[in-house]
């Protein structure tokens, strides 16, 4: 089990001159083959990097940066969805502009012209999910479906309702079985990704109607499921919750938002956006909390183990990934930065 | 403390330049500074103008068929994310565009209702103001007045239309607030120099009529004009020899009272169907832009309706997702009202409002991002109805919205258009201290002839 996280000395940063302000991070990946990271930013194009690139002196930033370029264009609106086939060949992204978009990997770039473009959602294209064989593609979409794709040719394959709000983002588990989605609404759906029948619906709550100057956000934000299958890991506005994949039971929660990311080959778990908490989870100890004389479930505890490190990244700082080989830990930041931490 | 305020300050205050009389003068030890503050504040009025203009007033009244609602977003809503976005540049954001019933227009993918309804509003693109601050900008924004060039406390603009244009019947209120934000003394301006009489009748929102208002009955109104009678008796004889106006302001706010018990089911907004309901949204500000529509259909002349409390249009942090949420709410209520104040003929006297108090950056920088700061150099609302022409579109910004291309749009001159849509001269003066007060400040503005 890793058990020390190092601070990497090299900043990752973009920009695009536009001095509309700072390129804020939303979700980050790291490419399975070649040493490149990806990320979605406010923009309508993914951020990539060299992850050997030279730093370099930026304008306004005390460290030089390794600069990214940005690729995979949108024509409007924002890339709000990413992901990378897991075999490294294909980019997808999702976008505010309802499409949803494939991406050749070539020459240790994304082809400059998309592969193949489809009308994807009645909203904004919220995630994107390749299956862990790289067999199928999923979306979750702001018309609160899910849609499973042909990877290659977009084709549409299936859709499912089941959210009553935005959803916000899906994963399938890393043995392939499991489809989950998140919404706004509060609600996490568990889907058997062979026929994609609803195994499973859990309430994560926090759904709320977004009132006033600065609400929480609504519902479930992001999604991880542990490297065993056991554990789905879901991060909402005010909290983060574990739960037991196979009754749907709550087994720890802490008070994280926004982000969470789990290990893929031990029970490391990272989680919260302008404070992110990374934890060497003992699941022997991951329990449903105990019931109170009247029957009602109390308080469940916090997340067993041991904390590895505590990260301030400031305010609103998304984007959260570990590499496949499960040896970095890449964070993303609202000022238009990734900052990466060795795992050993 | 408001009301506590109000009534001191409404005490203190003589109309005609005299002593008041009605308290002991150690409670007349306040500046001119903090008699203004608190007199400018919602809620707070002076004891005004009272019956002096009584005989004009029910002159006004018999021929006053106009109406006005105005749906205030507090907070300054986006520009970009309402009526003129930018789509595809940087500083576009993610939200893009739809096609409104204007060839060539485009809103926000979130209003598509407002976007169908293009056709029959007028759009103003090309707001220019000045003061970026949510108390100033939303006071400016509501009376035509800087707080910091106050010589009187400036009314709300509805409540000189409530003096210019009283309700037709004397037993219905002629301004009504619905729904309250809790920003702020300045932010939702009172009736200022004009006086209680002239206050909005404050109601809670979420579709909820004035509190604690007894449900209406005959017994109801015999047990209150029971009271009536004795607080009268007291009334007069406490009243002699003092200052008639500001008896007779504090008399204003019982005899409303009884006018409400006597209106029967005004704010009964339960009594409409459950499709009505479903049409507007289930959102506070959907209940009550129906009440608002029961109220005007009702006789009730002017109504302002808050869009949430807390300047929930103020999306300076985490702005893009929550974004969608307040703009699909208000499309959908906005809407709803637009259509039934159409379909129900009352759009040739409703003049329709929609505004906030600024706009918001190009920058997409905000207090931990991504968010808008606040932006008064060119910003949109729109208007509509009351026999104004239909379909316009008035002034632009440029490609990136970073500047205002065409035709500057100033709050004077927006508020010149308000009083002449309503048959009411912007410039015109009422004294108060010996002071001519004109409606619109020092008298700036022009209407924008385009849209008569």
């Amino acid at each position: 089990m890793p058990d020390k996280l190092t601070k990497v000395d090299k900043l990752f940063f973009v920009d695009d001159g536009a001095k509309r302000g700072p390129m804020t991070m939303f979700r980050v990946r790291f490419h399975p083959t070649e040493p490149k990271m990806l990320a979605l930013c406010v923009d309508r194009r993914v951020a990539v990097w060299d992850l050997n690139g030279e730093p370099q002196e930026v304008k306004n930033k005390k460290e030089k940066c390794v600069i990214g370029e940005l690729l995979c264009p949108h024509e409007i609106g924002w890339v709000r969805g990413l992901d990378v086939h897991p075999q490294g060949e294909y980019v997808a992204t999702g976008g505010s502009d309802r499409t949803l978009r494939l991406w050749k990997w070539t020459a240790g770039r994304p082809s400059e012209k998309p592969l193949a473009t489809a009308k994807a959602h009645d909203g904004w294209v919220e995630a994107v999910a390749y299956s862990p064989d790289g067999s199928r593609l999923a979306t979750a979409g702001a018309d609160s479906l899910v849609k499973i794709w042909d990877p290659v040719s977009l084709k549409p394959i299936q859709a499912f309702s089941g959210h009553s709000k935005y959803a916000s983002d899906l994963t399938f588990s890393p043995d392939g079985k499991l489809l989950i989605s998140g919404a706004e609404d509060g609600t996490v759906i568990v889907r058997d990704a062979a026929d994609y029948s609803e195994v499973r619906r859990i309430e994560f709550g926090g759904a709320n109607e977004q009132f006033g100057q600065q609400p929480r956000h609504s519902g479930a934000h992001r999604l991880a499921v542990s490297h065993d299958n056991r554990w789905l890991a879901v991060a909402g506005g005010e909290k983060l919750d574990v739960y037991d994949l196979a009754s749907g039971e709550i087994v720890a929660s802490e008070r994280l938002r926004m982000d969470v990311a789990f290990h893929p080959g031990a029970q490391l778990l990272a989680g919260g956006d302008n404070e992110t908490k990374v934890w060497a989870c003992d699941v022997q100890k991951f329990a449903p909390p105990e019931k109170d004389k009247d029957g009602r479930s109390k308080t469940p505890g916090t997340i067993s183990g041991k904390l590895l490190t505590s990260i301030k990244r400031g305010d609103w700082s998304l984007g959260l990934r570990f590499s496949h080989d499960g040896k970095q830990l890449a964070l993303g930041k609202a000022d238009g930065t990734v900052v990466i931490y060795d795992v050993a | 403390m408001k009301s506590n305020s109000t009534d001191c300050l409404s005490r203190l205050q003589p109309a005609d330049g005299t002593d008041a009389d009605c308290c002991p003068s150690h409670e007349h030890a306040f500046s001119r500074r903090a008699l203004l503050q608190g007199a400018v504040a919602g809620g707070a009025a002076f004891g005004g103008f009272g019956r002096l203009f009584a005989a004009d007033q029910a002159a006004a009244a018999k021929k006053n068929d106009k109406r006005v609602i105005l749906v205030f977003m507090s907070g300054g809503p986006s520009q970009f994310e309402t009526w003129d976005p930018k789509p595809g540049q940087p500083t576009g954001g993610p939200h893009i565009s739809i096609p409104t019933s204007i060839s060539g227009v485009h809103f926000d993918e979130y209003m598509p209702n407002v976007a169908r309804l293009a056709n029959r509003m007028i759009t103003v693109r090309s707001m220019t103001s000045s003061n970026g601050d949510h108390d100033q900008g939303g006071y400016i924004a509501q009376t035509a007045y800087n707080p910091s060039t106050l010589v009187a406390p400036a009314p709300h603009w509805l409540s000189i239309c409530a003096h210019e244009r009283p309700s037709a019947d004397s037993g219905m209120p002629s301004y009504v607030m619905l729904g309250r934000d809790n920003f702020g003394s300045l932010h939702v301006p009172g009736a200022g120099y004009l006086g209680a009489k002239y206050q909005a009748l404050q109601c809670p929102g979420g579709g909820a009529g004035p509190q604690d208002l007894p449900k209406p009955s005959d017994d109801e109104i015999a047990a209150f004009e029971q009271r009536e009678m004795l607080r009268r008796s007291f009334s007069d004889s406490f009243g002699n020899g003092r200052n008639g106006r500001l008896i007779e302001s504090h008399d204003a706010g019982f005899a409303q009272v009884g006018n409400l018990l006597r209106s029967g089911d005004l704010f009964d907004v339960e009594q409409e169907s459950q499709s009505d309901f479903d049409r507007y949204g289930d959102s506070q500000l959907g209940r009550d832009c129906l009440l608002a529509r029961r109220l005007i259909q009702r006789g009730v002349p002017f109504v302002r309706v808050q869009h949430q409390s807390g300047l929930a249009w103020d999306k300076h942090r985490r702005a893009f997702q929550s974004q969608r949420w307040i703009t699909s709410e208000f499309d959908t209520a906005v809407g709803a009202l637009i259509d039934d104040l159409i379909d129900r003929g009352l759009w040739t006297n409703t003049l329709l409002v929609l505004m906030g108090e600024f706009g918001r950056t190009p920058e997409i920088l905000g207090q931990g991002q991504p968010g808008r700061n606040h932006w008064t150099k060119c910003w949109s609302l729109s208007f509509g109805g009351c026999g104004l022409k239909e379909g316009l579109v008035i002034g632009s910004t440029n490609e990136d919205g970073t500047e205002l291309k065409d035709r500057p749009v100033t709050i004077h001159d927006l508020f010149c258009t308000f009083y002449k849509t309503l048959g009411i001269n912007p410039h015109k003066e009422l004294e108060f201290e010996n002071r001519p007060i004109p409606f619109v400040e020092d008298k700036l503005g022009k209407p924008l002839e385009e849209v008569f």
